[in-house]
């Protein structure tokens, strides 16, 4: 069983992406479970899931990075039991900490054979964030098996690459791929490179 | 995690707030001036913090928890829509917000006017008003006040209905009430010409001779839904209102409700349009509740009497601890 971890901004695609690669994994016949968690306590992500057509379980009303760590790890224990997924995939929070989830799915006692986190960086945005929470960008992307550029579709000239240069400065060797998960632009790599 | 780490909320300067509840007779008109409310919501969130760093989503679901969701994360893509909803008698929703550098408070009270705005038929699952919850509201100079638009009309301070209000055109617009700060604008009020036919301080009667009056009356209330939230305003206001009527002074209105198993409430007026509400108000079967009203000018027992008939008319479901008075009912 593989954990897939989706860190990434508020907004930057996380649960359109998640939707893809759930698709992806069931093309491929492979059982999937996807986890998704809303720092409100007014969960959307679900529903947005459903309306698409998509199972989810929801985690609402705190990070399970670190307020909901516990029941991170009990849902984790329970997909394990009840589902016995392939895969798992993980959408935190906007505002979570991607390696502290992956932490506490090390700790969780599952039997994952590994387990990746995804960078999710928004083209549109990039500017916004890296001026307002630069350190937080940074510490959510640090730990990230690969960053993923995305909403590469609304991307003005020039835009892909400086953003592509700041990631490639701050996490040298770390491998980038710009993508639009909602147009499915370049997908087909981000495939390639998961189990 | 230990007490002193901060979440990633706190790192990263974010909040999230929401609400959850059902809009009657939904159709696509519906889902656009929700749409709206989603976009109102994100230019204030850019109004305040300069941009839109996180997302606005709302799931609006049939009973079986299908339907649709909308999502706002920039203002010029504008609201996204995913899935579809065909027009429902009764449709339930979650309204949510996660973003950064906002006020989580006044987040939420922007998103409930957003909300209100929309002019859609719609209940929420949490007392409705939170107006009531922001000690920091006032109104500044220069600024519209919306908060008179919506429904809380009970707020409004003019008795005579036929007088037309000339409160919010006259030069006080910087006029506000924080909580426990005593209000000295009567005083200026009178001597720059009072033209307000209630104003107590303008019938040349001496207030500061007349002996305050502190009625405390206990009890049960039970079954405390959402909406009994705006009985027990509507309670606190008849009692308010009642004192003017007798030409009393009205000082503070309070209302103290304790569950069993949840934290405490309080419910303070201190004045005809600013009442506070401390702590989450409960929905349970039973709680004990302690209203306390301190006003000038009135007979104590006809306070007694007129707060038992106010919880009476707001149709609270509540029982008062004490001996019977001489008018029958169960009040010291």
């Amino acid at each position: 069983m593989y954990v897939y971890i989706l860190g990434g901004f508020l907004g930057s695609g996380k649960t359109t992406l998640l939707m893809k690669l759930a698709s992806m994994y069931t093309r491929r016949g492979e059982k999937t479970a996807l986890l998704v968690n809303e720092s409100g306590e007014i969960g959307v992500d679900g529903a947005t899931l459903k309306a698409e057509g998509y199972d989810a379980i929801e985690l609402p009303n705190g990070c399970i990075c670190c307020s909901l760590s516990g029941t991170l790890q009990s849902a984790l224990k329970n997909i394990e039991r009840d589902i016995d997924p392939d895969v798992i995939i993980v959408e935190p929070t906007g505002l979570a900490l991607p390696h502290k989830v992956k932490e506490l799915v090390r700790v969780s006692m599952i039997d994952a054979d590994e387990t990746f986190i995804i960078g999710v960086a928004d083209v549109q945005r990039f500017e916004d964030l890296i001026k307002k929470k630069e350190e937080f960008f940074t510490m959510q992307m640090s730990h990230a098996d690969f960053v993923l550029i995305n909403k590469s579709d609304l991307a003005k000239e020039g835009q892909i690459e400086e953003i592509t240069a700041w990631i490639k400065d701050k996490f040298p060797g770390k491998p980038i791929i710009p993508i639009s998960a909602k147009t499915e632009e370049n997908l087909d790599k981000v495939y390639e490179l998961m189990r | 995690m230990s007490e002193k780490e901060q979440t990633s909320l706190e790192i990263a300067g974010g909040c999230a707030v929401g609400f959850t509840g059902s809009i009657s007779c939904y159709n696509a008109d519906a889902e656009a001036r929700f749409s709206k409310a989603l976009l109102d919501v994100g230019k204030w969130v850019v109004a305040e913090s300069g941009t839109l760093l996180g997302h606005i989503k709302a799931a609006i679901v049939k009973e079986d928890g299908s339907g649709i969701t909308l999502n706002l994360t920039d203002l010029e893509n504008g609201v996204e829509h995913h899935g579809r909803l065909e027009p429902q008698e009764k449709v339930n929703f979650s309204f949510m917000c996660a973003v950064l550098d906002v006020d989580e408070h006044e987040l939420k009270h922007a998103m409930w006017h957003a909300l209100e705005d929309t002019g859609l038929d719609y209940t929420l699952d949490e007392a409705p008003c939170h107006c009531h919850d922001h000690d920091h509201h006032h109104h500044h100079d220069g600024e519209e006040c919306c908060c008179h638009d919506h429904e809380h009309e009970h707020h409004h301070h003019h008795h005579d209905d036929d007088d037309e209000c000339c409160c919010h055109d006259h030069e006080h617009e910087h006029h506000h009430h924080h909580d426990g700060e005593e209000c000295g604008c009567h005083g200026h009020h009178h001597s720059h010409g009072c033209h307000c036919p209630c104003c107590r301080y303008c019938q040349e009667v001496d207030l500061e001779d007349m002996e305050a009056c502190d009625v405390v009356l206990s009890g049960t209330l039970s079954d405390l839904k959402p909406e009994s939230y705006m009985s027990i305003l509507e309670a606190m206001d008849a009692v308010w209102d009642w004192i003017w009527t007798k030409e009393g002074v009205p000082e503070c209105v309070e209302v103290t409700i304790a569950p069993e198993d949840s934290d405490w409430a309080i419910i303070t007026m201190t004045d005809k349009d600013f009442t506070l509400l401390e702590g989450k108000f409960p929905t349970c079967a039973k709680a004990a509740f302690r209203l306390e009203c301190v006003a000038v000018g009135v007979c104590e027992h006809e306070i007694k009497h007129r707060v038992f008939h106010a919880l009476e008319d707001s149709g609270l479901k509540s029982a008062i601890s004490g001996k019977k008075c001489c008018c029958g009912h169960d009040h010291d």
